[in-house]
């Protein structure tokens, strides 16, 4: 009897969130990080905001919450070239794909080609179970490499290649002019002769 | 004055005759005519069909900008595409029901299951196509073919677009609460949870074995007295097997990944389960003690 008043209750009761379960609002990521990585590349001096879409449970599926989730989102790595522009906190109504987190990232002046950085964010559910000992929500980590490359190099002119049709009409067009020339200079011929003749006459 | 009349006429026709015949002066072209092989011969052109161009090819957006693609948590996402095809025999030479789109990706093809014609403009016409793309598409470039024939069966075919499909992290767990049986303070026996946590990949983001499947624990509180607790670092956690021995020692708010597990992609074979372990019981009174506990939050199972 004494043993029985010593034990500490764990909640054995997993109550009806126990047979549930849910996905949390995902995430959808431009670059990527791991064995097959797939770098961010820009140039030193260069910003860009990178987007990241936030979905809750899009396909409506039996076992999802069926209620909004808000997501927080904390930067862990990176905050020397990249913060986080559109803000903490995403309200995700359920059933939608539509909100994005958006990541502005700056490379350095002094950046050099070959340097590369890393950035990292989290995601964190606000939901969670209910019930039980433990309750489980989910998260994301969204990890991807900048990578800085040369600026590309753009020539001062660049070669501009007439397209054919183009080419076939400035032809019609030398064509043209060559053949008005000719008629012009015919008429003038014929102009100064006649008048040659008249004088000739008139002596 | 005739004389000179006539002269300039002359000389009027030698001058414009190339323009106003041309070819005319060719007749003296040794090298094409022999002017002792005459002979009349029937002159005949056959203007043949024209085969279509594809002039242009643009994905509508699905994603933040062009040539990104979002898929869909747990379900499929239509990836549109439009093209537009010249036909010099006239837009109704081309075959609507011919008009296809294939993504293409390490060998997996994923086909538009019809295109549909949404602009006719002289001899152009613009087709969209639709194609289906799964949740667990594999990430990065993809490249799409697009093809349509005309009436007279010539093709015309454009395979120089891409897109790149992004990583999604999605996951659903199940249940989203453990527990465990009760027991004993001061208790060194191992006690498993009462039920798994099974982990579905709703995404195409894999995970190796031992890889970035990470749970943050925080200690269990006691809810008439908060400051006593039983810490994270008392649990155990890994994929089914030896939990108690091998799995994963955890600590109060820190991230950490759980052992022996991996997680795939695919309609199958896309779910794992975590296991939990609970392999001591520090000398603390007997009251209930979780994740509710003043002070306390929810574990957290990430990738």
């Amino acid at each position: 009897m004494e043993n029985i008043n010593l034990r500490i209750s764990l909640i054995v009761l997993a109550i009806l969130a126990v047979s549930a379960s849910s996905v949390f609002a995902g995430v959808n990521s431009p670059y990527w990080g791991g064995s097959n990585p797939n770098p961010l590349k820009m140039h030193p001096g260069e910003t860009k905001d990178v987007f990241f879409n936030l979905q809750n449970c899009p396909d409506l599926a039996a076992n999802c919450a069926k209620k909004d989730d808000i997501v927080i989102v904390s930067l862990i790595e990176g905050s020397e070239i990249a913060q986080i522009t559109s803000g903490e906190s995403y309200t995700i109504p359920y059933g939608t794909a539509d909100k994005y987190i958006t990541v502005q990232v700056s490379v350095p002046e002094n950046a050099k080609a070959g340097d590369s950085y890393n950035v990292k964010f989290s995601t964190s559910s606000s939901s969670g179970g209910s019930g039980g000992s433990v309750q489980l929500s989910t998260g994301y980590y969204v990890d991807f490499p900048v990578q800085v490359i040369a600026e590309a190099f753009e020539p001062e002119s660049t070669s501009t290649e007439t397209p054919i049709s183009e080419k076939s009409d400035n032809k019609i067009v030398l064509w043209t002019a060559g053949g008005v020339f000719i008629i012009v200079a015919i008429i003038i011929i014929i102009i100064l002769i006649n008048q040659l003749s008249r004088r000739k006459e008139q002596v | 004055m005739k004389k000179r009349v006539l002269i300039t006429l002359i000389l009027m026709t030698a001058i414009l005759l190339p323009y106003a015949s041309a070819g005319f002066f060719d007749f003296f072209n040794k090298d094409k005519v022999k002017l002792s092989q005459e002979a009349e011969t029937n002159v005949s052109v056959t203007v043949g069909n024209a085969v279509p161009v594809i002039i242009s090819v643009q994905q509508v957006t699905r994603g933040p900008s062009v040539g990104f693609v979002d898929l869909l948590a747990g379900t499929t996402a239509n990836v549109y595409f439009n093209f537009s095809v010249r036909d010099d025999n006239g837009a109704a030479d081309l075959n609507d029901a011919s008009a296809r789109a294939v993504f293409n990706k390490s060998a997996v093809l994923n086909s538009a299951t019809g295109c549909v014609r949404v602009l006719e403009a002289g001899n152009v016409r613009t087709y969209q196509c639709a194609v289906v793309m799964n949740y667990y598409s594999e990430m990065g470039i993809w490249s799409v073919n697009v093809s349509i024939r005309d009436n007279s069966g010539n093709s015309a075919a454009n395979i120089a677009n891409t897109f790149s499909v992004q990583a999604l992290k999605d996951i659903s767990i199940a249940p989203l609460s453990i527990s465990f049986p009760t027991v004993v303070p001061s208790s060194v026996t191992p006690v498993l949870s009462s039920a798994n946590t099974t982990v579905t990949n709703k995404g195409n983001w894999e995970v190796p074995l031992n890889g970035q499947i990470t749970i943050i624990a925080y200690d269990l509180r006691g809810a008439i007295t908060p400051s006593e607790i039983i810490p994270a670092a008392n649990f155990r956690a890994s994929g089914v097997g030896t939990v108690c021995t091998t799995g994963t020692v955890l600590a109060n708010g820190t991230s950490l990944i759980i052992n022996n597990i991996a997680l795939s992609r695919g309609a199958a074979g896309n779910t794992e389960d975590v296991a939990y372990c609970l392999t001591s019981v520090p000398l603390i009174s007997s009251q209930t003690y979780s994740t509710q506990g003043g002070g306390s939050k929810n574990w957290k199972i990430s990738i």
